[in-house]
């Protein structure tokens, strides 16, 4: 019987800084040890522990078609994410997983794609990026166009990635801060102001959201007063949690389990679901 | 199988020749409680129909076990601290309350590799109890206290003596190569169909069940004031059968580091408190709130049990007078309006 509590064993081969503001995130480029492959989908998630610290769950944030190494971004929040912010290429983790639902990337094949991200919220997209965007399927999909939102210019995360990304055919990528800078080229505004300036097709069109909570409540509102129907607006929630695995109890919302029911669900899963968990 | 009936008289030899290689866990008194607990002497042991304090569920699923050890060599070792168990005595209720556990932990695409291992290395002996403590509800809960189908063997009390029921292969297999005829009681011949004909026949109250959809439950019913008294101290999920709610936490012990699971409570602050500071439920409406919806309805609908057996401990247990019974009662009420 797989133990699925017991991690295995995995290496960090870099650590990127991510911002240059003083928001401390990191992203840590980690491999499994006896160079075992990780096989995951975009919106998945594992568990990764400090022994002696503990163990805490993180998105994937790298391409789900690059199976030698998988990202992980982390934001220095608690006592394991500081415990991995002292860590160095070469330190020893542990990962167990992966777990968890996934964007539905089979069905949003033949639609545009419009995706909205706030902050560390990228990070759980970019998996899903990373795929669409990829030689292989960008015939896949339609338009893909992505409104990123952070504070100020220098909260940006994976700023690295986005000439390559504008590259890719029929992609755009619009950029927007909080407050108007000097120098500044990209648009000023919430992501639900700027949205609703954009042009899509309701119809044909999937949104994926992840940000702060009040910013996924305003643009979800926003999308849905646009046209758009709930099921077709995806995002994913992030709950304390221990096992990760269904049975710890912790992070329910009415009878569903964020860690195997999610992370991701539609709007109109979540229209249903008990408000205050 | 031909051990049928066994006297009373004994069953403590019984127990010793079946022990054999197993552990056994039974009734016996500890600071003034009856509570399950490891029976190194006969004498201890209690054989009453008195409920214990404490439900077996701490010899499945312990209040803090070590699942595993990391190494400075970067190694990590899985710990297996289970024994071939026999827990004796188990009352109805809490015969019951297995089926939840077992749906959580050991059902679904993931299992709980220690609980499924102590399951498997356990042999549950019930029996039946006779009459209901104060808080009791079991009845209610639709649960016959005088039988249960829910382990590997149950001893009926037939006044002198226990008619020997055996379940499970694993319930058949702690009697064989056992010269049981020292053990039997004189012949006796038990009508047909016994297990129908010993169900409660004095009428059944209403059962405690929530058949509304969670929403409805959620927003229509006054948690603020159902939970006005609580204090949060948690005894109620630790004495509950059924609670099965866990945190690990890792411990330095020289030059290991030792994962322990360890019970956790909806009933805490921290139980949901988010690194960021934010907490989904930050009051104790919203704690009070989730344990009972837990119990009645997320775990129903997600596994087709209502988690609760009415064993009643919360309600003795409770220093605030909480009482699920009232709280669900006045929830049926409010639904039925």
């Amino acid at each position: 019987m797989n133990n699925s509590y017991v991690p295995v064993k995995a290496e960090i081969i870099e650590v990127i800084q991510e911002t240059s503001s003083d928001v401390d995130i990191k992203t840590f480029k980690i491999k499994l040890v006896d160079d075992e492959k990780m096989d995951f989908l975009p919106g998945q998630f594992v568990e990764l522990s400090i022994p002696g610290v503990g163990e805490a769950p993180f998105g994937f944030a790298s391409s789900p078609l690059e199976r030698n190494f998988f990202e992980l971004s982390i934001k220095k929040t608690g006592l394991v994410t500081e415990a991995v912010h002292n860590l160095w290429a070469g330190a020893t983790v542990w990962i167990r997983g992966p777990f968890g639902n996934s964007f539905p990337m089979e069905e949003m094949e033949g639609s545009n794609i419009l995706l909205i991200a706030g902050g560390l919220g990228l990070a759980p997209l970019r998996p899903l990026i990373l795929y669409m965007l990829d030689e292989s399927n960008r015939d896949k999909y339609g338009s893909i166009q992505m409104l990123l939102a952070a504070r100020s210019s220098r909260d940006f995360i994976y700023t690295r990635d986005f000439d390559q990304w504008k590259e890719v055919k029929n992609t755009d990528i619009i950029l927007t801060i909080d407050n108007p800078e000097e120098g500044w080229k990209g648009r000023v505004g919430y992501p639900h102001i700027i949205v609703s300036e954009m042009e899509f097709d309701v119809n044909n069109t999937y949104a994926v959201l992840c940000g702060p909570p009040i910013m996924i409540k305003f643009v979800s509102a926003k999308l849905v007063e646009l046209g758009f129907p709930e099921n077709r607006i995806f995002t994913t929630l992030e709950m304390r949690m221990t096992c990760g695995v269904g049975k710890c109890g912790k992070c329910n919302i009415g009878h569903r389990y964020v860690c195997i029911d999610g992370p991701v669900f539609n709007m109109a899963q979540l229209s249903q679901m008990p408000d205050e968990y | 199988m031909s051990l049928e009936a066994i006297s009373k008289k004994r069953i403590k030899e019984l127990l010793e020749s079946l022990g054999e290689g197993y552990k056994l866990v039974a009734p016996a008194w500890e600071d003034g409680k009856l509570v399950f607990k490891e029976i190194k002497n006969m004498d201890e042991m209690v054989i009453s129909h008195e409920l214990p304090y404490k439900s077996p569920k701490e010899f499945l699923f312990p209040q803090l076990e070590r699942m595993m050890c990391f190494d400075t060599t970067g190694g990590v070792t899985v710990e297996d601290q289970s024994e071939k168990t026999i827990v004796f005595g188990v009352k109805p209720c809490d015969l019951e309350a297995l089926k939840v556990l077992k749906a959580v932990l050991a059902q679904g695409k993931f299992h709980d590799a220690w609980f499924v291992t102590r399951m498997e290395k356990t042999i549950f002996i019930g029996m039946g109890c006779s009459s209901e403590k104060p808080g009791c509800f079991c009845a209610q809960r639709g649960i016959n206290r005088k039988y249960s189908s829910t382990c590997d063997v149950f001893l009926r009390d037939m006044g002198d003596h226990y008619k020997v029921e055996i379940i499970t292969d694993k319930g058949r297999s702690l009697f064989n190569g056992l010269d049981l005829k020292k053990f039997k009681f004189e012949e006796v011949s038990y009508p047909e169909n016994m297990a129908q004909s010993s169900r409660p026949t004095d009428e059944t109250p209403r059962l405690l069940e929530i058949d509304a959809e969670e929403n409805v439950v959620f927003n229509q019913v006054d948690w603020d004031r159902i939970a006005e008294r609580c204090l949060g101290c948690g005894i109620c999920t630790y004495l509950c059968p059924t609670c099965h709610c866990f945190a690990f936490k890792d411990v330095k012990e020289k030059d290991l580091s030792v994962r322990y699971r360890v019970w956790d409570s909806c009933m805490y602050p921290k139980f949901t408190l988010h690194a960021s500071g934010h907490n989904p439920r930050s009051t104790k409406k919203e704690r009070f709130r989730q344990r009972v919806m837990h119990k009645y309805v997320y775990i129903k609908q997600n596994q087709g049990y209502t988690a609760c057996t009415g064993c009643g401990r919360c309600i003795r247990s409770c220093p605030a007078g909480m009482n699920i019974k009232t709280v669900v009662s006045e929830i049926m009420e409010v639904l039925d309006e």
